[in-house]
């Protein structure tokens, strides 16, 4: 099997999901946990509007930093994202055919969907699904939205998030995540570690020993107070990108060890207020315009026929 | 009558592991339940669940109900003298009830009952077919299932566990039509989801296990879980070690395959320096992997992965499996060496920042209430105070660590490890802070070394009495502290470090270390007898009556040690042949005592005014009596005690025979009153047998 390189995989899962009819996306330009803050997930999955999509998101943890020295968690990661509301029957399906389309066969390898449900309390969401494992290594997570910012899902939003290291490690054959072969041509051999081993090693002791915490707390008040008069305005996005700086900030906060586990709860409590008052005016704002989407995809599906 | 096999499976994406024997249960319990309500009989009922599929096959079920039912229904009608008047001609009574049944009057049975002969009707209902019965059966047992957490799926509004693919419902050879959780019914089952994709035809539900052998299933949960067993034995045998095997990691692993393939792995041998609990928590928890120990229980560098394929190539599942363990190894050592770096004083310091209860302080306070008492307890039993104090103020301090944080069962494990470390600490404090949660758990070890003992039972006690003090008592099987738990972990480390110590005392001693945070003005006695009722618990679950238990509580012992040694007493007592007598000597004498309390006023036994032979020997042998029992009762030689005063028994009930307590003569009464509340003393210090 030819070995494929980090940028083949996110070509070639691109390309499969475009062939399923998902648009193509590209990362949101802030720094988030996870895939799903995109506005693209989280606010698409809130209402009746069909909606499929891929993208790649950069992703920032700072507790899970390790200075570049453990083979398998880095504070700065990829995940490819696949959204598909309603979420089709064959989803599961479509999910093994994608790992296909990479080359892996299933009835070589060990492919399991393992309980875990996943819940984000600061989005006010939850959904049930599975980590997919390959040999024991989860590459992807599989989650059937139930609720975002506290409302229902109707209907379900099938969120898909490979984990592109670990994918590519184990495609790749690699022990260590810095290995991971990212392109091959005219520069030679371009690894993981090339291009953000330095990046993790200066970002661990950024996040774990060097944020200035009193600056991040004045932050965290700054983008809170901000969102909420910017909600008065009835501004819904920029109130989302407030909502998540604060989430950022808070994750620089915990990682400097700087929130009290009594404090903790407080803290998250306050981003979920917020996110659950922009999820229900998203909703709101998008029923004053008609569900655009809805309208649109009854059309596209008349000029099928 | 006609019997066939009937099959219901119902086709799932992935299902929870927890979920899938508690489903296929209630499946099983609410089809035998509904099957009893129609009076359909049927051989047995075998459930099975897999990731993919739970299903229940009853074997020879009736295919037809018994037309009018099982004749339990009767509807009842007026008495005959009533019905019918003397010539037996039927009044309008009767006539009206065989209207109401919609039939002649002639049509009417007779019953005969305790007040005179009664109409009766037993309405027609014919013969049912099962099969048509069972659809809407199906659909109310469905949806009555235990379900933790219901889903949605797609743009439908049916909810369960997961997403339904297929139902398969058949009777014999005929499929039942219907349609379940948004699926037709048919006879088409899946096999393995890699091994077997297409659909197989089902012809009779009898052939269903083994056709879904064939397919790369094994149906039946429980040969599953068998079959992992012997080969885990059988691969850890392979590296000279023996699998450790966790029975609820079993249960998940069987839940989480179809067709089990275990495969033995290695991992990093230099991970062995990591405490082997976290190696081993991290296998279970993270890999749902299964270690291997050596003889000595020595963990080795292997663990066993149990896969669901049969791989083309299962070295590729294996490498995989290796890297990723390594990886999660190195995450638990990271922690450790993390951890390391600070003493366990230096965490200590963060525990101010967490709250232990709202009202009650943080860890910080509570971890000195728990110095305090602890170093109390440690001196009154002559260990070292300083120690005891020093454990109690570090035995928290581990829940600020990372390791602590990734793995929370390693509470108090880690501590001692970290207090270890470095030599920070002597080795008696590190072994208490490591044992002062024990017991975590109904059957768990208690804390084998003194001071830990000391440990556990101060940080419990604080707790029980804090959490009591501010109102958040348990109530049915609502105890969010484990509060019940807590309790009798302190009375069964006492019992078992044979300790005098008084738990009033301590429980008075714990409060006053809150200072003013506590409400309840009643919370000393409240919390003793919140603790004697778990003691009692314990006790009967041992196999001591309530009864004795009882008669023991009447004496309000206050120290836990002392009450089990008086109720192994009254226990040994309940066995001699002269228990009963004494007992019903007893209550005897207590009924006495009790309607005369008011009168007497004389307590002294003036051996001049007894008079009866019996009442003198009673007396002589009282004051024997009492130079050998008195001794014991210091000594708290309970058993020994009661056996002494059990020779009493034939004197005791002479004197009941022959003399007459209230007699006229006051001096005389109030005499033999006194002597009997002497008699009652003496039998009365270890319990009150009048209670059995």
């Amino acid at each position: 099997m030819q070995r494929l390189t980090f940028q083949a995989i996110i070509q070639t899962l691109q390309q499969f999901w475009q062939q399923q009819g998902c648009v193509v996306l590209q990362p949101l330009d802030m720094e988030v946990g996870a895939g799903t803050f995109h506005p693209q997930t989280f606010l698409k999955a809130i209402g009746p509007e069909p909606w499929s999509c891929v993208y790649v998101q950069p992703c920032r943890r700072p507790t899970d930093g390790r200075y570049g020295e453990n083979p398998n968690r880095v504070q700065h990661y990829y995940q490819l994202q696949v959204i598909l509301k309603p979420a089709p029957v064959n989803i599961q399906e479509l999910y093994l055919n994608s790992l296909r389309a990479l080359g892996i066969d299933p009835l070589l390898h060990d492919i399991r969907f393992v309980e875990d449900n996943w819940a984000s309390p600061t989005l006010g969401a939850w959904g049930l699904g599975w980590e997919v494992w390959q040999d024991g290594m989860e590459v992807s997570q599989f989650t059937y939205f139930q609720q975002a910012g506290g409302l229902d899902c109707v209907p379900v939003t099938g969120e898909l998030t490979y984990g592109l290291e670990r994918l590519a490690m184990y495609l790749q054959g690699a022990n260590n995540l810095f290995d991971i072969v990212w392109s091959e041509g005219p520069l030679g051999t371009i690894t993981y570690g090339d291009i953000f081993l330095q990046n993790e090693q200066e970002m661990s002791r950024y996040n774990f020993e060097c944020a200035d915490i009193a600056g991040l707390f004045q932050q965290f008040n700054h983008y809170e107070s901000e969102g909420r008069r910017l909600l008065e305005l009835n501004l819904v996005l920029p109130t989302y990108e407030m909502a998540i700086k604060a989430s950022h900030t808070f994750n620089l906060l915990d990682a400097r060890h700087a929130i009290s586990v009594a404090e903790r709860q407080n803290y998250i409590l306050r981003l979920r207020t917020l996110i659950s008052e922009i999820a229900k005016r998203y909703y709101e704002e998008r029923e004053k315009k008609g569900f655009p989407l809805l309208k649109q995809c009854e059309e596209g599906e008349q000029h099928d026929l | 009558m006609i019997y066939e096999d009937f099959l219901l499976e119902i086709g799932c994406e992935e299902l929870p592991t927890r979920a899938q024997p508690v489903l296929t249960n209630a499946l099983k319990q609410d089809f035998e339940q509904a099957l009893a309500e129609l009076a359909l009989g049927f051989d047995e009922i075998h459930p099975y669940s897999t990731p993919r599929r739970l299903a229940i096959l009853i074997k020879r079920l009736q295919t037809e109900t018994l037309p009018n039912g099982d004749g339990k229904d009767r509807i009842r009608g007026p008495f005959i003298s009533v019905a019918e008047d003397a010539q037996g001609v039927p009044t309008a009574a009767g006539l009206g009830f065989a209207r109401s049944c919609g039939v002649d009057y002639a049509q009417l049975s007779r019953e005969t009952t305790s007040k005179g002969d009664r109409l009766y009707y037993i309405p027609l209902r014919p013969a049912q077919k099962t099969a048509e019965l069972l659809p809407a059966l199906c659909e109310k047992i469905i949806a009555a299932l235990p379900i933790a957490k219901r889903m949605r799926w797609g743009e439908g509004d049916i909810s369960f566990v997961r997403p339904v693919h297929w139902i398969v419902l058949m009777l014999g050879h005929e499929v039942i039509p219907a349609q379940i959780l948004g699926r037709n019914s048919d006879r088409l089952t899946y096999g393995h989801r890699f091994h077997h994709p297409q659909a197989i035809r089902l012809e009779h539900p009898k052939e269903y296990e083994s056709v879904l052998k064939k397919a790369h299933v094994i149906a039946n949960a429980d040969e599953r879980r068998h079959l992992i067993k012997e080969a885990l034995e059988k691969i850890a045998a392979m590296v000279q070690g023996v699998p450790g095997i966790d029975v609820d990691l079993l249960n998940e692993v069987t839940a989480i395959v179809e067709w089990p393939v275990p495969l033995l792995c290695q991992f990093d041998p230099h991970f062995l320096t990591v405490p082997h609990e976290a190696l081993i928590l991290a296998m279970q928890q993270h890999q749902k992997a299964f270690c291997i120990q050596d003889k000595q229980q020595q963990l080795l560098p292997y663990f066993i992965t149990v896969s669901n394929i049969n791989s083309g190539d299962p070295n590729e599942v294996i490498r995989g499996n290796e890297r990723v363990m390594n990886a999660r190894l190195a995450d638990a050592k990271f922690f450790f060496d993390t951890d390391r770096k600070h003493s366990l004083a230096f965490m200590a310091k963060r525990l101010s920042e967490i709250i232990f209860y709202a009202g009650l302080g943080s860890l910080q306070d509570k971890a000195e209430r728990i110095a305090t008492l602890a170093k109390t307890i440690a001196l009154f039993l002559g260990l070292n105070g300083e120690e005891a104090h020093r454990a109690g103020l570090l035995c928290k301090a581990d829940l600020v660590s990372d390791m602590v944080g990734e793995f929370p069962e390693l509470q108090g494990i880690m501590g001692g490890y970290y207090a270890a470390a470095h030599n920070h600490e002597t080795p008696a404090v590190a072994k208490a802070i490591a044992e002062h949660y024990q017991p975590r758990f109904a059957k768990d070890t208690l804390p084998i070394s003194p001071l830990g003992a000391v440990v556990a039972i101060a940080d419990k006690i604080d707790t029980v009495v804090g959490i009591f003090g501010v109102g958040e008592i348990p109530k049915g099987d609502k105890d969010p502290f484990a509060l019940r738990r807590l309790a009798l972990g302190v009375l069964k480390i006492i019992v078992e470090k044979q300790w005098p110590l008084n738990l009033e005392q301590l429980l008075q001693n714990a409060a006053s270390f809150y200072g003013d945070k506590l409400k309840s003005t009643n919370l000393v006695p409240q919390v003793f007898d919140f603790m004697m009722e778990r003691f009692k618990n314990h006790f009967i679950e041992e196999g001591v009556s309530a009864e004795i238990f009882m008669a023991v509580l009447a004496k309000h012992p206050v120290e836990p040690y002392d009450f089990s040694l008086r109720l192994r007493a009254v226990q040994a007592f309940c066995q001699l042949p002269q228990s009963e007598a004494l007992a019903a000597a007893n209550k005897r004498v207590s009924r006495i005592l009790e309607k005369e309390a008011n009168i007497l006023t004389e307590h002294k036994v003036q051996e001049k005014l007894l008079l009866e032979p019996a009442e003198k020997a009673l007396w002589q042998a009282l004051e024997e009596k009492k130079k050998v029992v008195l001794p014991l009762y210091e000594t708290h030689e309970y058993t020994k005690a009661l056996s002494a005063l059990a020779l009493l028994q034939p004197i005791i009930d002479d004197f009941f025979d022959s003399t007459m307590v209230m007699v006229e003569d006051r001096a005389l009464r109030e005499n033999r009153l006194a002597l009997l509340q002497q008699l009652y003393d003496l039998f009365s210090v270890v319990a009150d047998l009048s209670c059995l």
